[in-house]
């Protein structure tokens, strides 16, 4: 409650007239004579108290009527989200619309009827219901806040409201996405939009008072990402700028209109994807869906469709596509379900699409999930090996040859082609991978260079290896007696610019090939140093900890990192061993064993800081080495390969060699449409870029409608990049949702005050048309002064009637 | 004398602007009479009256036999019976007794004086005797009854010299007069009565131990009968009240209340005592208290 003219309430000071008149009465008579007198004294007597308590009702009942129109004139009204300046009449209004994904539950009986037609039609009820001097900026938001059709805010006169209404059934400006959410993102961004209502658009000196402004925050109120499960902030930071900006400085009222679903039931397929790391030509691999409930109720009678290589995505979305297999799943209230895989047998190598389908709910956006597999012939190992020997395990690379050669079954061959080299012929083999690759013949193709025991290289090769790397390829190093810490530094280091992710320091422990064998040596485990890290993360379940407790580690080199943490530690060595295996020590503690780096385009390096054969260690026998030596290089030869799974959001890159290239290519999108793409020449470098969308930056919008395109990929599904020149072979790349977004737990608007810590108002949506078109507008607050003057009227008339009948009206 | 002519100077209004209490008397008996149908003043005489035809249950020894003899039809003569009435006005001259609420009527002693004079008036047209008794908290003046006409002169002078200052005390004076006034006759008060009414009762009560008939005019200020006030007043009480400052529209209902009692008392203490009981207020036409006195000298002759 407050009041329009509060001074006027001093008006209520008049209640002192009743009384001082009443007093003054007690001084002001006029005098008769009275010969009855008796009579008169006899009824004061005995009227002496009924009078006491008719006087007191009449003068509470004046008091309250000169109360009550002080009131009145003072104009009180309901502090509606509706919010009026207390010093002007014209309104400052905000209107954030949420457009992401999740707006797009289906809320009502109809199709269209979303949450976010929902909001669009709730700011366009707001923008019809502001008047002639009203200012407005309307901003859409996802996980990246959009750019405004306008950065001023402009005037509701009747011709700006048509404008606004026309540019909120723009799609380009106010259409749904296929973005999160990051309502966060938006209040920090607020503050930059508020000021621009501030004269001269800047913040008012302190002392001033800022214009009052309402931001109406149109969402479907989604607590992940905003919120944790205790209402506390995830972005501490949000409440001191919303206390200190949005409320002190800018005077900003926030007001969340929830337009979402009141008890959404969402189903998503949050993950589709291969177990495999790499998946080879005619070998089984597994197709993995996830899927999860983000209800609060088990959900059953749910079918999973798997869809291979269908060609055009239209077809799955009209569902015309044969499915090759369907799954019927139940899942809890909030699981998340592993459903049963897809087994499958790629037979020809390239790019496949994958793609599954969830039965229908309330918001379908999520229940696709789209993945495009690169099946490949196989993967070529170079092991360079420093320590060569004609006998049988003497040899540096003899372990990591047999292991990495290892076919799952005897009638399959193995996915990993291994080759075996002296260092004099890694010039040599690098040049005959580089031509196989540039053939696109990816069996002479290389993938990954691992150089065991390698005394040095020559600043020739050095440079010959960091091409290949920068192309997009893997280097291994292994460590050893015969390495020359000092040369590798001054080579391959440089200071963190060469191709060795940290610099080699000293050996720790025993280096002969003895101490393997000393049975009181000391030893050295492994642990995880990254248990994000794909393969290092294998790592961290009981029975798997146990294989990675089992070999002891006696001789590695100590790194010194280089600054600005560009080089990661997936696997480290501690010196205590642990009796209880399966706790892992922190990952902080302990000393690199294994650093990474990327280099270049999508080229990695590796430093493994001990050997591959048992010289410094007690690896070679144990489960370990089978595991995440293959796996490992199955990992880095597949990231290092060009990604085409993307999310929504991100930005499709690709190289085209001289050859490849066309003046045009062409990306045909999930909604097929087609858009052009023109190849950019990389300055110095023999090979095109290849960029849609073309401009990308994730960040918060320009000025103008061109920001749009830095957007990145708009919409979830299969897009395909063709050309005209025959040698470039059709690309594709699956676009998938951020599927944390399909979790449509809400945050109330008290629990947002509270974690802010400012007002924040919440009404629904059907209120506000309805306090709009009662208050006469957003402009027309809810004031009460008719009904008070009403209870005016009445109290005058009861006074009227009590006066008469106490006998204290006068005739 | 018109009829209506004769009325006007009934009202008190009119009465007022006459200041001779003689000039008002006569003007009130005479228009008075000019109105009734039948002269007051057949009652009084032992002569011959009228003629009137017998009926039946009628003595026979009224009949007149000689229009019999003429007319061969009774005859009824009718005989005015002469009483020798003796009446006594009281007239109350007590402070109380000068409140006058509105200037262009009469304060209440003005009325009562009329009254008393306008009946004495009329008492000594019929050639009855009449005294006259003003009084206070004592008796001031005492004029024994008499009837001759320059009696007359001698009340209306006291009349008009009444001065009214003290308080009253009526119980007192009625039972001193009760035992003054010796001849049975008729009674007259006039008087606001404001007193204890138990106190005026007694009193009156001794007249009528003595077997006098006792009216009572009750004389009453309009204002004090209605109560019209509505501003905070001091009411400054005559008679030594002290004073009272109030709203009277808030006590209106409570002081009438206590008036009805008073007066409810009073009169039904006349009706006791077979009192004639008249209230009258200054603003009521003075034929009201002489047509109550006819009326009560009608009774004691039929009596």
């Amino acid at each position: 409650m407050e009041f329009v003219n509060p001074f006027l309430m001093l008006g209520g000071l008049a209640i002192a007239a009743p009384i001082a008149i009443f007093l003054l009465s007690r001084f002001r008579y006029r005098t008769v004579e009275w010969a009855a007198l008796e009579f008169l004294l006899r009824a004061i007597k005995r009227q002496q108290r009924r009078l006491r308590l008719e006087n007191l009702i009449l003068l509470i009942i004046r008091c309250l009527i000169l109360i009550a129109f002080a009131v009145a004139l003072a104009r009180p009204r309901a502090v509606s989200p509706i919010e009026v300046s207390p010093d002007k009449k014209t309104q400052n209004v905000v209107i954030l619309l949420d457009t992401s994904y999740s707006m797009g539950y289906q809320v009502g009986s109809d199709v269209e009827e979303t949450a976010h037609e929902r909001a669009r039609n709730t700011a366009k009820e707001i923008v019809s219901a502001l008047k002639d001097g009203d200012r407005v900026l309307i901003r859409s938001f996802d996980e990246v806040a959009r750019i405004e059709a306008s950065t001023i805010p402009r005037n509701a006169n009747a011709a700006g409201r048509t404008e606004l209404l026309q540019e909120l059934d723009d799609d380009l400006f106010y259409g749904a996405r296929a973005r999160g959410t990051s309502l966060s993102l938006a209040l920090q961004q607020l503050p930059g939009m508020l000021v621009r209502f501030e004269p001269n658009g800047i913040k008012p000196p302190s002392g001033r008072k800022p214009l009052a402004k309402t931001v109406f925050v149109l969402t479907d109120a989604q607590r992940q990402g905003l919120l944790d499960e205790e209402g506390k902030l995830l972005e501490p930071k949000l409440s001191d700028l919303a206390k200190r900006e949005l409320e002190a400085e800018l005077g900003a009222t926030l007001v969340l209109i929830d337009c979402g679903a009141e008890q959404p039931r969402n189903l998503s397929v949050t993950r589709l994807g291969t177990r495999e790391a790499v998946v080879g030509e005619n070998l089984p691999c597994h197709i993995e869906a996830r899927v999860k409930n983000y209800a609060n109720e088990d959900i059953g009678d749910l079918t999973l469709k798997y869809y291979v290589d269908v060609d055009e995505a239209v077809d799955l979305e009209g569902g015309d596509a044969e499915p090759q297999k369907i799954v019927s799943l139940t899942v809890a209230a909030g699981e998340e379900v592993l459903a049963e895989p897809l087994t499958y047998q790629f037979s020809t190598p390239g790019l496949h699409r994958v793609a599954v389908h969830l039965s229908s709910d309330a918001l379908t956006l999520d229940n696709w999930r789209h993945y495009v597999v690169d099946v490949r012939k196989s993967v070529r190992v170079l092991l360079v090996d420093g320590e060569p020997s004609s006998q049988d395990w003497e040899g540096e690379t003899d372990f990591l040859y047999e292991i990495l050669n290892l076919s799952v079954a005897d009638d399959v061959p193995s996915l990993i082609h291994t080759e075996v080299c002296s260092e004099s012929e890694l010039p040599q083999k690098l040049a005959e991978g580089q031509a196989g690759e540039a053939a696109g013949d990816d069996q002479n193709d290389l993938d990954i260079v691992i150089l065991a025991n390698v005394p040095s290289l020559t600043p020739e090769d050095v440079s010959q290896l960091e091409d290949f790397v920068r192309l997009g390829r893997t280097v291994i190093f292994t460590m050893g007696a015969r390495v020359d810490a000092k040369a590798y530094n001054e080579f391959m280091f440089r200071d963190g610019r060469g191709l060795l992710p940290a610099e080699l320091m000293r050996v720790v422990g025993g280096t002969s090939a003895a101490a393997s064998l000393d049975e009181d040596a000391p030893a050295w485990v492994m642990n995880v140093g990254d248990r994000e890290h794909p393969v290092a993360g294998l790592f961290t379940t009981d029975d798997m900890v146990t294989h990675l407790r089992d070999p002891s580690i006696f001789g590695f080199y100590e790194v010194k990192l280089p600054e600005g943490g560009a080089s990661s530690v997936p696997l480290r060595v501690n010196q205590t061993v642990d009796d209880n295996v399966g706790a892992a020590p922190p990952e902080e503690q302990g000393l690199p064993l294994l650093v990474e780096r990327r280099f270049g385009r999508r080229g990695r390096v590796a430093l493994w800081l001990t050997t591959v054969d048992a010289d410094w260690n007690r690896i070679v026998p144990y489960v370990f080495n089978f595991i995440f030596w293959r796996e490992y290089v199955l990992h880095l030869a597949q990231e290092a390969r060009p990604e085409h799974n993307l999310r929504v959001g991100g930005q499709y890159v690709s190289f085209l060699r001289l050859e490849e290239f066309a003046s045009k290519l062409k990306v045909k999108t999930p909604l097929d449409e087609e858009v052009a793409l023109v190849p950019e020449k990389v300055e110095g470098e023999e090979f095109y870029r290849l960029t849609y969308p073309r401009e990308h930056l994730d960040v918060e919008g320009g000025d103008d409608a061109e920001a749009l395109n830095r957007d990145g990929l708009p919409d979830p599904g299969f897009y395909s990049v063709s050309s005209t020149n025959e040698k470039f072979q059709t690309d594709y790349f699956a676009v998938t949702l951020d599927p944390t977004e399909g979790n449509l737990a809400k945050f109330s608007g008290q629990e947002l005050s509270e974690a802010l810590g400012i007002k924040v108002r919440e009404i629904q949506t059907a209120d506000v048309v309805n306090s709009l078109t009662a208050d006469g507008g957003v402009g027309g607050q809810r004031e009460y002064w008719p009904e008070i003057l009403a209870l005016v009227l009445a109290l005058l008339v009861t006074e009227s009637i009590l006066a008469a009948v106490f006998g204290r009206r006068r005739r | 004398m018109a009829g209506e002519g004769g009325r006007r100077f009934l009202d008190p209004k009119t009465l007022t602007k006459i200041s001779r209490l003689d000039i008002r008397a006569r003007l009130v008996v005479e228009g008075f009479v000019t109105g009734l149908h039948r002269s007051p003043y057949h009652g009084f005489s032992v002569e011959f009256a009228e003629h009137r035809e017998y009926v039946p249950g009628d003595d026979i020894k009224h009949i007149d036999w000689k229009v019999y003899a003429r007319s061969d039809r009774y005859y009824i003569k009718q005989y005015e019976e002469e009483t020798n009435l003796t009446a006594t006005i009281l007239l109350d001259g007590s402070e109380s007794m000068k409140y006058q609420s509105d200037p262009e009527l009469p304060s209440k002693l003005e009325y009562g004086c009329t009254v008393a004079a306008s009946l004495l008036y009329l008492i000594l047209r019929q050639r009855d005797a009449v005294g006259l008794v003003t009084f206070d908290e004592e008796i001031r003046k005492f004029i024994p009854p008499a009837s001759s006409p320059s009696h007359r002169n001698l009340m209306l002078n006291a009349l008009e010299n009444v001065t009214p200052t003290k308080r009253t005390s009526l119980g007192p004076v009625l039972h001193t007069m009760a035992d003054r006034v010796k001849r049975k006759g008729l009674v007259i008060l006039i008087s606001d009565l404001l007193d204890d009414p138990e106190k005026v009762i007694s009193g009156l009560r001794h007249f009528r131990h003595r077997r006098h008939e006792v009216i009572v005019f009750h004389v009453m200020d309009v204002a004090e009968r209605t109560f019209p006030f509505n501003a905070m007043t001091r009411f400054e009480g005559l008679e030594e009240l002290g004073h009272v400052i109030c709203d009277p529209g808030a006590l209106r209902s409570a002081y009438l209340e206590e008036l009805e009692q008073f007066m409810g008392e009073i009169q039904h203490g006349c009706r006791t005592d077979r009192i004639d009981y008249v209230p009258l207020d200054t603003s009521q036409p003075l034929d009201v208290a002489l047509t109550s006195y006819l009326a009560t000298r009608s009774g004691m002759k039929l009596s």
